[in-house]
């Protein structure tokens, strides 16, 4: 047996010192022992009973689709969101050529808004082209209302709109209301090409373009007021991947160029106040998302020190610019807003990413290996100041940006140790050292050691343990006026809190003969932040799970999941803005589980399956105050789905196929429930509603086989 | 075989303490990484098919194994005829190569005959509890795919650790492997339960239709990234997809510059936008300035009997004012809300 114990790694000088010595020692004494060994090669014999593919084939699947309500989340991603019937057309169709060649067609889901289709060509092991297009939806919530007319890239209100101090007081407000799509749909369509050449590289190109549109549920503000309305989504994203691969023996590059370039069709929001106006802030205007670029550079070698000692190191430095025209400071002429400090961002961020790993193997049982990252954010944005007119209302104090570095670097080492077929121990210790600028904490440090142990005491049962311990400090924690904004000093955000952690895992698996599959397991997390008085005060988080499946046979499978997610949190606050004076605790329950079934013998003209699931919500928030204690009303989703999907085969060539599907969604969310436009003097809302519904959704199509 | 080597503790400040382990670091891998490269019946990390090469291949190749391996027999292996690794056009595959015993080695005893009452020689299969130990079975896949860069680093990846097979998760006699096609994330949940649990809650990514994969965002060969992501920084990866939030912004918002995760979770969530928990308490975790940050809202504020419904908790909460979260270019949008 041979023991290793790393117990501690936290200079990079040795980190370094210790990949370099291990590389030069493994190289001075290594043999040339890679792979010889092989097989010896014969002539493959001629196949008579082999059913190798050849000429052309393909199926077309075409019947229809019945959606029996509008619903939010059986059909959020799948454009079976509305109430109505569609087509349901699938194809394929492939040619193999004689010269090996293979031209491939496809289309799926061709009569709805998640329709997608392909074309690839090409010749496997040498090249391959493909084409693809595809569209995917997203279904907001339902219910949505507003009095705002899209009109010239702008949000109006009706001609005759007579604002009102508050919601109460619009008289047009009920009848101005009309319902409002919060849907978005991405169209992507790319082309790739590979190609390996001379048997050891390997070259990718990968062009995509992405158009979203669509609106989604935004909100802008006027001082007090504030509105709820749809946020146009008008997007469009080119993006080039090029890659190079070499492997060869010990040694693997790979080399990579990634350019993504981002174009907002829109640059403002606008929009009329439906409020009445203070200091002449009729309209509003908010800047939407900058056009942007990134692009990467990328390079990973892959070395085989030795038949048992790999060693990769990756780097890949990053460059994001930004440089869309500012907009004015306000859209309020009444305010004199001093000139702008330039007329652009100007924008650049660098990024760099440094990575090592060194693994070997010693001995049948033993194992090692070795990591170390370092990521760094570099905004070299020119800081400058820039007068604040809050909400187009008052021209206020100003304000300078602020670049956000940030620098991150973990090392960790690793160990496996296999006794036996009937026991390994695993441990590992990590440190993560982050900077960043403008934090209250320039420096965190986190230290963390983990432990496992899998225990295999038969063929057929596992167990597997695992603890992993953690604790997180650094720098001082200094309150400057010019970083904290007003920060309460006693506020500690989680992120840079001193933090506890305790994090255990433990499961049980059956495995008899590759038939039952059991497993049972637990996992457990912990965080406490003992120094933070005004924050997160303490987080845990457990996870029970139940897995079972079984074959019965080669055509009848079962399968059984159950879990249960509780997570728990405490934070603290204060109205006064000294001590903390009040303390929320959060719990969040989730229930799930699901039963499937699924028949699909060889022979029988018969195929299906079927399965429940359900899903079972419940989120507590409780308030703690010296004056109240309150209790807020509870937050639940239940979901019931089942699913049955079947196969007919008519003769060798055609075959029925359908299905159904059914959900019942109950939920509640004191967040939007009830909130209606005019239910807060203040918040013009969207009148959103949590889903309550029972939607059955049934396909059937005719597959026709050629 | 390996070389013993003992530490004896140094006496014993923090510091010798610390030098000493590093020392240790230093110089017992390196020792070792170089004695047991001479150790070879070891497991390597670069593969060779592990086969028998005493015993001889079939004589009529696969026809020897499919006289008895069709449609009807215990394992039925015809489905192998649709898929890559029978694509004659292609030199690497196994069906170019030596057809079914490229994978499951030298056959002729297994096919051979044998005498009434005798066990039939076993012959190297890829179930769990099949002859092979886990070593033979990646090692036969590695054998062809560790040619790719992709593999190479396989026995550095989480899954590798983790002593996972190749065929615990790919199916080769089947038409379409599943963990290539949109039912991926099911063959993935059977391990990763928490993450099925998530991608059934009320907010999360298509992941249940099979719109999005586990792959889109994981690399399962090999990756050096924690959580083993396909990008080299979980914000690079989310900004893959959600390029607008990219940026660089004239106001960032710093958790947003710095990991998403601070605020989302990535598999799913019950609360809107997988957020990790709701405003305002979410905001109010690192935000306690004076007035209404600092306010403890309670059901006194929600809607229902009580009259002070406020803006604060409602709609979005703290986002129905400040909904530039993720950042803002407007010369006036240092609050985040134009």
């Amino acid at each position: 047996m041979h023991g290793l114990s790393i117990r501690c790694i936290n200079s990079k000088k040795s980190f370094i010192a210790l990949i370099t010595g291990c590389f030069f020692s493994s190289v001075a004494f290594s043999q040339t022992d890679t792979a010889e060994d092989k097989v010896p090669e014969r002539t493959p014999p001629p196949c008579e009973y082999c059913m190798f593919e050849s000429g052309s084939e393909g199926f077309i699947n075409i019947g229809g689709i019945t959606v029996s309500d509008d619903n939010h989340t059986l059909g959020r991603n799948n454009g079976l969101d509305d109430e109505g019937q569609h087509l349901l057309l699938d194809g394929y169709w492939q040619k193999i050529f004689e010269s090996g060649h293979r031209l491939e067609l496809e289309g799926n889901d061709l009569g709805t808004d998640n329709r997608s289709a392909s074309l690839h060509y090409g010749l496997q092991g040498s090249y391959a082209f493909a084409l693809n297009y595809y569209e995917l939806p997203h279904r907001g919530h339902l219910g949505g209302q507003t009095v705002f007319i899209n009109e010239r890239n702008a949000l109006v209100l009706p001609s005759d709109w007579v604002t009102g101090g508050t919601t109460q007081t619009m008289p047009d407000l009920e009848t101005s209301l009309s319902t409002v799509e919060l849907r978005t749909k991405r169209k992507n369509s790319n082309f790739s090409v590979n190609y390996k050449a001379l048997t050891h590289w390997d070259f990718n190109l990968n062009y995509e373009h992405e158009e979203k549109t669509g609106q989604k549920l935004s909100a802008a503000s006027f001082l007090t007021t504030t509105s709820q309305l749809p946020r146009p989504q008008d997007f469009t994203t080119d993006s080039i991947d090029l890659s190079a691969a070499y492997t060869k023996d010990k040694l693997s590059v790979h080399l990579a160029y990634f350019l993504s370039y981002f174009e907002n069709q829109r640059e403002a929001l606008e929009w009329e106040n439906p409020f009445s106006p203070i200091n002449g802030a009729t309209e509003g205007r908010m800047a939407l998302e900058p056009d942007n670029q990134f692009q990467q550079v990328s390079a990973a070698i892959t070395y085989l020190i030795t038949p048992r000692t790999l060693f990769t190191l990756q780097s890949a430095l990053g460059s994001g610019k930004q440089d869309d025209d500012f907009l004015p400071a306000t859209r309020n002429a009444l305010i004199a807003a001093s000139t702008l400090a330039r007329d652009a961002l100007d924008a650049e961020v660098d990024t760099q990413n440094t990575q090592a790993r060194l693994s070997t193997r010693i001995g049948k049982g033993l194992q090692l290996q070795i990591d170390a990252q370092q990521y760094k954010r570099d905004n070299k944005t020119e800081e400058s100041d820039f007068q604040q007119v809050v909400t187009d209302n008052f021209a206020t104090v100003v304000a300078t940006n602020r670049a956000y570095d940030i620098t991150r670097d973990r090392l960790s080492a690793s160990t496996s140790y296999r006794f036996s077929k009937l026991m390994r121990l695993r441990a590992g210790v990590s440190s993560i050292d982050i900077e960043r600028n403008y934090s209250e904490r320039e420096e965190t440090k986190e230290k963390l050691r983990w432990m496992k142990a899998d225990i295999d005491p038969l063929n057929w049962l596992r167990f597997d343990f695992g603890l992993t311990r953690s604790d997180r400090d650094g720098s001082t924690i200094i309150y400057d006026p010019e970083i904290s904004d007003g920060q309460n000093p006693l506020m500690r955000r989680y992120h840079v809190a001193d933090r506890d952690r305790t994090a255990w895992r433990n499961s049980v698996s059956v495995d008899i003969g590759n038939n039952l599959l059991l497993n049972l397991s637990n996992e457990i997390r912990e965080d406490d932040y003992p120094d933070s008085a005004i924050g997160l005060l303490e987080s845990t988080s457990e996870f029970q799970s139940l897995d079972m499946s079984y074959a019965a046979g080669r055509s009848l499978y079962f399968h059984v999941f159950a879990s249960v997610d509780e997570s728990r949190s405490i934070q603290s606050g204060s109205e006064r803005f000294n001590f903390a004076d009040w303390q929320a605790i959060n719990t969040d329950t989730t229930y799930s589980g699901g039963i499937g079934v699924a028949y699909k013998p060889r022979k029988s003209k018969w195929q299906w399956n079927a399965d429940v699931s359900l899903s079972d919500f419940s989120g507590e928030s409780e308030v703690n105050q010296l004056r109240f204690d309150s209790q807020f009303p509870d937050i639940n989703a239940e979901s019931r789905r089942f699913n049955l999907e079947l196969e007919y085969a008519l003769s060798e060539s055609l075959s029925l196929n359908g299905g159904l599907a059914y959900e019942e969604y109950d939920s509640d969310d004191w967040q939007i429930d009830q909130l209606s436009p005019s239910s807060v003097s203040n918040l013009l809302a969207a009148g959103i509603e949590s889903p309550n519904y029972d939607i059955t959704i049934v396909t059937a199509a005719m597959r026709w086989h050629f | 075989m390996g070389i013993t080597t003992r530490f004896k503790p140094a006496k014993i400040t923090p510091t010798q303490r610390v030098l000493g382990a590093l020392r240790g670091a230093l110089l017992l891998p390196a020792m070792l990484c170089a004695s047991l490269t001479h150790a070879a019946d070891d497991p390597a990390l670069i593969f060779v098919a592990e086969l028998p090469f005493d015993i001889p291949y079939t004589e009529d190749g696969a026809d020897d194994c499919l006289r008895c391996h069709d449609e009807t027999s215990e394992f039925p292996v015809m489905a192998i005829f649709k898929t890559d690794h029978a694509n004659l056009a292609d030199p690497n595959t196994p069906f170019a190569k030596q057809q079914c015993e490229s994978c499951h080695g030298p056959g002729s005893e297994h096919a051979g005959r044998v005498r009434r009452g005798n066990p039939r020689p076993a012959i190297l299969g890829f179930e769990k509890h099949s002859s092979g130990t886990l070593e033979q079975r990646n090692g036969v896949c590695l054998d062809c795919h560790q040619d790719s860069h992709d593999f190479r680093t396989w026995q550095n990846s989480a899954h590798a650790n983790e002593e996972l097979a190749c065929t615990d998760c790919h199916k080769v006699h089947t038409h379409s492997d599943p963990v290539k096609t949109r039912e991926q994330a099911n063959v993935c949940f059977g391990c990763h339960a928490e993450q099925r649990a998530d991608s059934m809650k009320f907010s999360s990514h298509p992941l249940q239709d099979g719109q999005l994969l586990c792959s889109d965002c994981h690399t399962p060969h090999s990756s050096l990234q924690m959580a083993s992501i396909t990008h080299f920084s979980t914000n690079e990866l989310c900004f893959s997809c959600h390029e607008e939030k990219r940026g660089p912004f004239l106001w960032e918002h710093a958790p947003v510059t710095e990991d998403c995760s601070s605020c989302h979770e990535a598999h799913g969530s019950n609360h809107p936008a997988l957020l990790t928990r709701r405003s305002p308490l979410l905001c109010q975790q690192c935000h306690s300035n004076r007035d209404h940050p600092s306010l403890a809202l309670g059901a006194d504020n929600v809607l229902g009997d009580t009259p002070r419904a406020e803006v604060f908790m409602l709609g979005s909460g703290c986002v129905n004012c400040h909904s530039q979260v993720h950042g803002s270019n407007h010369p006036s949008g240092a609050g985040l809300n134009r």
